[in-house]
């Protein structure tokens, strides 16, 4: 390619200046792009041998227990990250509140006996209903999601947290078992299905309480976050609809996610890439990606696929893919995390159930766990390898 | 499967012949659109290629081997793995049109081509007996059938004997299964009296040198390519039999024999590497003459040249499998292109009671099956994704 990384180094200069928004730092993204300042690109046999595995990213799954079968299967497909959270149901946690320093510390030795790297917590303990909805009991809720960053990033050294804004009603599907390709079964949503379901106990409320509420949290959290060390790490709604059952959704737009990031600027307040929910709410992947990564927002990407099936965008209605058939140019999508210096966790998030697997975990089977990774790793030696004679 | 790769290789000295609306045949070279089309633009750092990306007739195959008697189940579940093309193992000769038209119809509805049907059973053609001249009947009867049939692509080897004694498991990754080689472990197998009289290089050459020279013709008037698999392992001598497709200049020596696109290889990037040779410079070498016919696509760490090396994971051998794909599209290849040999993981050893048959059903040490193969097929989907969106040139534009 004519246009090597190290032109885009030089042209990304005046390109940074020009996307940095008010109030973020654009040159202070945590990736480390030292490698590619200095302008070198591997040209022999053995610069090959000697280049970082994945582009030098941190390849991962989402694994909730270290006795789980996915361990080694992990290991057997080269992936090492893990991105798991405090779930009560762990019975390494049995009597510990999850934030404790015991109980990181019990996981945290669990997962280097297994020898994987535990690099992000996602869904973190101590962030419901009560911060979200700012209902009674959020400061204690708040004062232990702060314990918990600091036990996390002390004991653990995990420094990303995966958060989300969806109160009451998470991730949404209105089918588990859509048929894909060759008969493989994928989720999907159509806001058709849920619109004139009822409201949920919770009853109506505003999007502009969802913000404040994010706000409060926000101010409290981020000061906190940057003495910890500690990236915190926003996750689109998922679907990226206006509201479900009366409960609206805010981290739905790529405006609003500006909006957010200018509530509380800082280095450590940032977010979740999730391809498929930003693609669905029509914005260009890509390019999304360099603006958002040249301002060191990026912390954590779910690298995943989607259609639109609505015909018109922000979608309705849409389905999940396999990682090579959907709307989103995952080799630019690619490229752009290699270009802006990209090194920290990336996962497939949700893939189709294949032949023989029963659907009992839709979208975190394993043979499209398999397929997702052989692809995703093509790509990432693809970006990096452009260079390397054969 | 009734007729597996290993059978079809011990049995083999043979080939066959066809072509499909779409797809060149041997009296064409490519033409000067399809080498444009394929060429390495320079473009920016994003591409420019509507996702998702579909391939067009000039580029390659992505393909997978399927048992010719595949139910529906089996079709469906090569379908998931992002395939539009199968190969198969053909079936006992004489091929007919209509028995090879009954095959290709049944993966038609479930969205798969048949690209390739590999050809076997002419012993007395590789070991120049009596009977050789009514086996290369058979051939050429085959060819004619796959012609008129519309299969492009015929894929057969020629060994007097393949030795299998040298392939061992080597443990990689997480207790993933990898096969290796060691000539040492064979180098002085005794011959089997059973398979007569060792044969000599020269004796193979003047009877390799027969069969091509009475089926090319046929193949190239039928429309149909043939696809010679390089001899795998690339040893000198397999039970006191030498072989002689192992090497390079073996290779060119056999495209000489006849001046004919028909007259082509399989090209296989591991068995290069495994030759200690240049996997770009032979496919240049191969692409420019337009003889290359079908491609496996896989990864190999060599120790020592066609003496020991392991078959490995896509993403840790010595090929760089990216470079290798775009020059591949760089030479307006069109036909299949197969990932071949998946690693052993525990995922198949768990759901196939313990025997783990590669695609095919056949059993090397340390392969793998369903699984592992659907870690590979993604792997060189998206490296044919990832040139065509460098190179611009998606299939829509």
């Amino acid at each position: 390619m004519k246009d090597n990384r190290r032109d885009f180094i030089k042209k990304s200069a005046s390109l940074a200046a020009a996307i940095s928004m008010a109030g973020l730092n654009a040159c202070s993204s945590k990736s480390n792009a030292t490698s590619i300042e200095e302008g070198k690109e591997p040209t022999s046999q053995a610069d090959l041998a000697g280049m970082a595995k994945d582009a030098g990213m941190e390849f991962s799954l989402s694994i909730r227990t270290v006795d789980s079968k996915r361990v080694p299967f992990a290991r057997q497909m080269g992936v090492n990250g893990v991105v798991t959270s405090l779930r009560p149901e762990n019975p390494l946690l049995a009597g510990l509140k999850p934030w404790e320093p015991k109980a990181i510390k019990t996981v945290k030795e669990a997962w280097d006996k297994t020898g994987m790297k535990w690099n992000v917590v996602e869904g973190p303990p101590t962030l419901g209903e009560q911060t979200k909805l700012g209902l009674a009991g959020r400061d204690e809720e708040i004062a232990n999601f702060i314990a918990f960053m600091k036990n996390l990033k002390e004991i653990a050294g995990v420094n990303v947290i995966c958060y989300n804004w969806m109160p009451v009603i998470s991730w949404a599907r209105t089918q588990m078992d859509r048929p894909g390709r060759g008969g493989a079964l994928v989720t999907a949503f159509d806001y058709e299905d849920v619109k004139n379901k009822p409201l949920t106990e919770f009853g109506a409320f505003t999007k502009e309480a969802l913000w404040k509420n994010l706000e409060y949290f926000l101010k409290a959290v981020v000061p906190e976050a940057e003495k910890i060390g500690m990236n915190l790490s926003l996750h689109p709604d998922d679907p990226q609809v206006d509201s479900i059952q009366g409960v609206p959704r805010i981290m739905n737009t790529v405006e609003n996610f500006d909006r957010m990031l200018k509530i509380m600027p800082n280095k450590y307040s940032g977010l979740t890439m999730c391809q498929g929910n930003f693609s669905l709410m029509g914005t260009d992947i890509p390019a999304l990606i360099r603006r958002w990564g040249k301002a060191g927002k990026i912390n954590f990407v779910h690298f995943r696929n989607v259609q639109d099936l609505s015909g018109k965008l922000p979608s309705t209605k849409f389905t999940e893919t396999f990682h090579d058939e959907g709307q989103i140019d995952m080799y630019a999508a690619m490229q752009a995390y290699y270009d802006i210096g990209f090194k920290g966790a990336i996962r497939p998030d949700h893939v189709p159930t294949m032949y023989g697997e029963t659907n009992e975990r839709p979208g975190y089977m394993d043979l499209g766990t398999l397929y997702a990774i052989g692809y995703m790793r093509a790509l990432a030696e693809s970006v990096s390898k452009t260079k390397v004679k054969a | 499967m009734k007729e597996n790769r290993r059978d079809f290789i011990i049995k083999s000295t043979a080939l066959a012949a066809l072509s499909v609306a779409g797809l060149s045949g041997c009296s064409e070279s490519r033409s000067k659109e399809n080498e444009k089309r394929a060429g390495l633009k320079s473009v920016g750092a994003t591409s420019q290629v509507e996702w998702p990306v579909t391939f067009g007739e000039g580029m390659p195959k992505l393909c997978v081997l399927a048992d010719r008697d595949a139910s529906l189940a089996e079709m469906r579940k090569l379908k998931q793995l992002g395939v539009d093309y199968v190969l198969v193992n053909g079936p006992k000769m004489p091929w007919t049109e209509k028995g090879l038209r009954e095959i290709m119809d049944r993966f038609k509805p479930e969205g798969l081509t048949v690209i390739n049907m590999m050809i076997g059973g002419f012993p007395n053609t590789v070991y120049g007996r009596e009977g050789r001249d009514e086996e290369i009947k058979l051939l050429q009867d085959s060819i004619r059938a796959a012609g008129v049939a519309g299969l492009p692509v015929i894929e057969y080897n020629f060994y007097a004997h393949r030795l299998m004694e040298g392939y061992y498991e080597v443990k990689a990754r997480g207790g993933a299964g990898t096969t290796a080689f060691d000539y040492e472990r064979g180098k002085d197998a005794p011959h089997d009296p059973a398979l007569g009289t060792p044969q000599t290089a020269e004796s193979l050459w003047n009877n390799l040198t027969y069969l091509v020279k009475a089926i090319i013709p046929v193949a190239e008037k039928a429309g149909v390519r043939m696809a010679m698999h390089p001899n795998d392992p690339p040893i000198p001598v397999s039970h006191g039999h030498a072989q002689i497709l192992a090497t390079f200049n073996d290779w060119k020596r056999l495209l000489a024999i006849v001046d004919s696109p028909a007259n082509g290889m399989t090209y296989d990037c591991g068995v290069v590497r495994e030759l200690g040779e240049d996997p770009i410079e032979v496919l240049r070498y191969m692409g420019a003459r337009d003889r290359i016919n079908h491609m496996h696509y896989r990864n190999v760490t060599v120790e020592k040249p066609y003496v020991k090396y392991q078959e490995v994971f896509f993403d840790e051998g010595q090929v760089n499998l990216f470079a290798v794909m775009q020059e591949v599209f760089q030479q307006g290849y069109q036909f299949g292109l197969y990932p071949e040999h998946p690693r052993e993981l525990d995922y198949d050893r768990e759901h196939t009671g313990g025997t783990v048959m590669q695609p095919g059903g056949i059993k090397y040490p340390g392969g793998g099956g369903y699984a592992a193969q659907a870690y590979n097929v993604a792997y060189a989907k998206a490296m044919m994704q990832a040139v065509v969106s460098a190179n611009g040139t998606g299939a829509k534009v």
